[in-house]
């Protein structure tokens, strides 16, 4: 039997503490470089057009930003997306088609094949973005209905609370980095949200079923250190196969699919370390407050 | 065996013969050779096989994506009748004000200004009611009418056009979404869908009232600038193109309006240069100076003249001088003319007409586009043949009869196709309209007529195209990932597993297959972030196993039997793969729900995938695994 732990026994509820320093210091970076430099949104969300072309002869990115001179285009994006082949990206939207026409112009002496054009509206993007958005909340707010349900409500909080905490720092990647957000980096987002959720639950059913086994044995707070132990080979072996099947989008997926497969990437490292270090802990700090607040009252 | 086992082999056997013959069709789809579809195609058998097989997505076949959406501020406008100053100045103002609140309703917009300047609506819209309120509420069922209205057009004119299995839908109150796979010429194909197509007959005003139009505006413009001189007028003229070339595409549509398709591009190059002016009048009459007489053919304007004359004929001031049914059109294309000097010039014609048509294209009962015949007097050039029914061949009648030698104009949405002399009464309504460029243009012109008019003008707000080569590219990535993946997970999980790690990849592989068929099955649509959906189901799969598998090696470290061990391995992994399924199922149905085009294709792809990895991941590796283990006596378990 192959195993990568054998009977672990790691303190990890007792590192709660570092941890906390940890991602609250992430999330703050992230936070920061939101506020100052803003998120990168691809013209999905913002409007714009895009065209992507591929070019018969070599080309360079200096190449084409040197032709493409026409003022009306603005300083147009441009992104290489394969060998010889740009995609280039304006913010300006025109219904016609005066923006591709001008970029034909402005490359006329290249031979090359329009592989794609996005022309999205400046109105639709905004709409798009909304509800986007709803959707994260709408599908956060049934999942807590569930969890309550199922578990009790303060799992739901925690759960949600990792939730967040994961979310947050891959917005917060994104916009250090600033990574481009389109539809499917959305996609991925909620994906996030599907994949966190479901490492955080496999770890709360172990602490359901150990708090039934231990009650009178163990104190809440080894019984989740035990649970989180338990569920640790689990964890890190299914992470593992995630993980390794994102990266091959990540270097096999091209740049179509980058966004995408980066964001699943951070999603699947952060969900696993937010569900032993950040979902787990937050119940002992929920048990404790509670704690606290009945000595209180019985002080008084 | 048990009587169970054997009732659970039996529905996995189900099971798969429903997958082998929902997945048979697009197997042997892919397999076929040009020449053997050439062949079905001829058979008929083709749009059946095409029919059973996985849709794929347009990112992933190539073709155009377009969402449409009313434009309800030109609607409105366009029901207007007898417009006056005060409706003018009261359109502006709405106008100015939806375009700063682009999120708020229209008609309250509409209905907020009509009150506070004390517009009677009623005035303008005669037929819909007294009260402002019950004629803003005419206006806006009239609006999403349209829209279904609209959406029957679009859907014969596709028909015609000839693309396969398109989709066109509605959405919302005021859009519709339009897909055509495999369009190649998208420019054509726009036109084709986003032209109003409305065709009017309207008689050309006398010359007389023409110039008289013509002086007024001179007057208006020369008041605006009473200092006018030659160098003046250039430099304004220029001042308004300097401002325009800052502008953005949207605002540029909104001074020339949607329809005007072809004069838009035209002037829009050359808007920076200058224009030009006759010099013997321009202090005159500024307004005049612009225009060059065409003898004949009418009023024209050079081509470098036509944005500062769109832009005058804009011009608030200018609209209340000119009578109330007097309607000034544009040519829909350029001449060439050669001038007196020798040089060859392009103008474009502007026609002075009743502002009322006197016949509209709702009376057309069929359209043809040819080549007209060597016998009649425009042989060889694309015509398009128009059929009217006994009402519309009444009016046309009377019309033709009552002015013969005067001129009417054919208007196909707002541009004058042609404008020719009324020689004789037309008992018929066969009509035949010419100034088309090619044959093409002529056969396009048959299909919008016959499909009728569009009820209200429609804006593209999105617009997506995929070439046919990206398509095949995305698929061979998509593909390859997928396979890769595989690989990486038989390599792991053989190697963490040993032959448990082997049902394991079995079941995986049974869940994508049976994810495919459920899309063959119900007809949807296979797209690039499906995929992806795709690989993540794949993880969700192994990760099924993976909880299982740690399971039953607790349980066999605490020294119980390999029977037993599977047992409860299975029984107590069974609550936490539910539970952590379901929440994920959560999130793939709001997905499902408030996801547009890409992400509904991965929400529908995941839903399906979890769904089958409690089939496969659970039931059907629980059926093997019991199988094994009660057969015979395993003293060890290879996990």
């Amino acid at each position: 039997m192959i195993q990568f732990f054998k009977n672990p026994n790691y303190d990890i509820i007792g590192k709660r503490k570092i941890a906390t320093i940890i991602s609250t210091v992430i999330i703050l970076i992230g936070i920061v470089s939101i506020l100052i430099q803003g998120l990168h949104y691809g013209i999905d969300f913002e409007g714009g057009t895009l065209i992507q072309l591929k070019f018969a002869n070599k080309t360079t990115a200096g190449e084409l930003r040197d032709l493409l001179k026409n003022p009306e285009l603005g300083t147009p994006v441009i992104q290489k997306s394969a060998e010889n082949e740009y995609m280039i990206r304006v913010k300006s939207f025109g219904t016609k088609n005066i923006i591709i026409g001008k970029i034909k112009d402005d490359l006329k002496d290249k031979k090359f094949e329009v592989r794609r054009v996005d022309k999205v509206g400046p109105k639709i993007g905004g709409e798009l973005r909304t509800s986007g958005i709803l959707a994260i909340f709408v599908s956060m707010l049934l999942v807590l209905l569930y969890i309550s349900i199922r578990f009790e409500f303060k799992f739901a909080v925690g759960a949600i609370i990792a939730l967040f905490h994961d979310i947050l720092i891959t917005l917060g990647i994104f916009s250090i980095f600033q990574w481009e957000i389109s539809m499917p980096v959305l996609a991925a987002f909620l994906t996030i949200v599907g994949y966190s959720l479901n490492d955080t639950i496999v770890v709360y059913d172990r602490i359901r079923e150990d708090r039934a086994a231990y009650r009178n044995t163990k104190s809440f707070l080894e019984i989740i250190n035990l649970s989180i132990n338990q569920s640790l080979s689990r964890t890190i072996i299914t992470s593992l196969t995630t993980f390794l099947v994102v990266f091959v989008l990540v270097i096999y997926g091209g740049e179509t699919l980058f966004g995408f497969a980066i964001a699943m990437l951070i999603g699947v490292v952060v969900g696993t370390y937010s569900s032993a270090f950040v979902a787990a802990p937050l119940l002992i700090y929920w048990q404790d407050k509670i704690n606290t607040t009945k000595s209180k009252k019985r002080l008084r | 065996m048990s009587r169970k086992l054997i009732f659970n082999y039996v529905i996995i056997g189900l099971l798969l013969i429903w997958a082998v013959y929902e997945l048979a069709p697009t197997v042997r789809f892919e397999q076929l050779t040009q020449t053997e579809k050439e062949n079905l195609k001829k058979e008929g058998k083709l749009s059946d096989l095409k029919s059973k097989i996985i849709k794929r997505g347009l990112d992933l076949q190539g073709g155009m994506h377009l969402v449409l959406e009313v434009n309800v501020p030109k609607l409105v406008d366009g029901l207007a009748k007898n417009k006056s100053i005060s409706y003018y100045d009261f359109i502006e103002k709405v106008n100015k004000k939806h375009k700063e609140n682009i999120d708020e309703d229209f008609f309250n917009i509409f209905l907020q200004e009509a009150n506070n300047s004390g517009i009677r609506l009623a005035r303008y819209y005669m037929d819909r009611g007294h009260q402002n309120k019950d004629i803003v509420k005419s206006l806006q069922k009239e609006a999403r009418e349209s829209v279904t209205r609209a959406l029957e057009v679009i859907r014969n004119r596709v028909d015609q056009f000839g693309v396969s299995e398109p989709t066109i839908q509605r959405q919302g109150n005021k859009r519709i979404i339009v897909e055509l796979a495999g369009v190649t010429d998208v420019e054509r194909a726009r036109n084709l869908i986003q032209s109003t197509a409305l065709l009017e007959f309207k008689l050309l005003k006398d010359a007389t009232i023409a110039q008289d139009a013509i002086n007024r505006i001179d007057q208006v413009i020369r008041k605006e600038k009473p200092n006018t001189n030659l160098t003046d007028t250039t430099t304004q003229n220029e001042k308004i193109l300097e401002k325009s070339s800052e502008d953005k595409a949207v605002s540029l549509e909104d001074i020339f309006g949607i329809t005007e398709t072809n004069a838009t591009d035209k002037s829009d190059s050359l808007r920076d240069s200058s224009v030009t002016v006759d010099e013997n009048i321009v202090a005159e009459r500024p307004f005049s100076s612009l225009l060059r007489n065409l003898g004949r053919i009418g009023t024209g304007v050079p081509a470098e003249n036509v944005f500062a004359v769109k832009k005058i004929l804009n011009m608030k001031e200018v609209k209340k001088v000119l009578p109330a049914d007097l309607e000034i059109l544009w040519s829909n294309k350029s001449e060439i003319l050669t001038t007196q000097s020798g040089e060859a010039k392009e103008f474009y014609v502007l026609y002075f007409v009743e502002r009322e048509p006197g016949l509209t294209g709702q009376h057309v009962t069929d359209a043809k586009g040819t080549i007209a015949s060597m016998s009649s007097n425009n042989a060889g050039q694309p015509v398009v043949h128009v059929d009217m029914d006994s009402e519309g061949a009444k009016i046309w009648s009377r019309l033709t009869g009552a002015n013969i030698g005067k001129r009417v104009a054919i208007v196909l949405d707002n541009k004058v196709q042609m404008a020719p002399n009324i020689k004789s009464k037309i008992p018929s309504g066969r009509t035949v309209i010419e100034g088309l460029s090619n044959l093409e243009e002529a056969k396009d012109m048959e299909i919008v007529l016959k499909a009728g008019a569009l009820p209200a003008p429609l804006d593209i707000i999105e617009e997506r195209t995929i070439g046919a080569s990206l398509g095949a590219d995305s698929i061979r990535k998509g593909t390859m990932s997928v396979l890769i993946g595989l690989f990486v997970i038989i390599i792991f999980i053989v190697f963490y597993y040993k032959g448990s790690g082997l049902i394991a990849f079995f079941t995986l592989v049974l869940n994508i297959i049976f994810v495919l068929s459920i899309l063959a099955f119900l007809g949807a649509t296979l797209t690039l972030p499906g995929i992806a959906g795709l690989v993540l189901t794949m993880g969700m799969s192994v990760d099924a196993n993976v909880l299982i598998f740690e399971r039953i090696r607790e349980e066999y470290k605490k020294g119980k039997t390999v029977r037993s061990s599977v047992e409860n391995g299975y029984n107590r992994a069974f609550i936490t793969i539910l539970d952590a399924n379901l929440t994920t199922l959560i999130a793939a149905l709001v997905l499902w729900q408030f996801g547009t085009g890409p992400i509904k294709g991965f929400a529908v792809v995941l839903f399906w995938g979890i769904i089958f990895n409690f089939v496969s991941g659970y039931f059907i590796s629980k059926t093997i695994f019991t199988t094994i283990t009660t057969r015979k006596i395993i003293k060890k378990l290879s996990i």
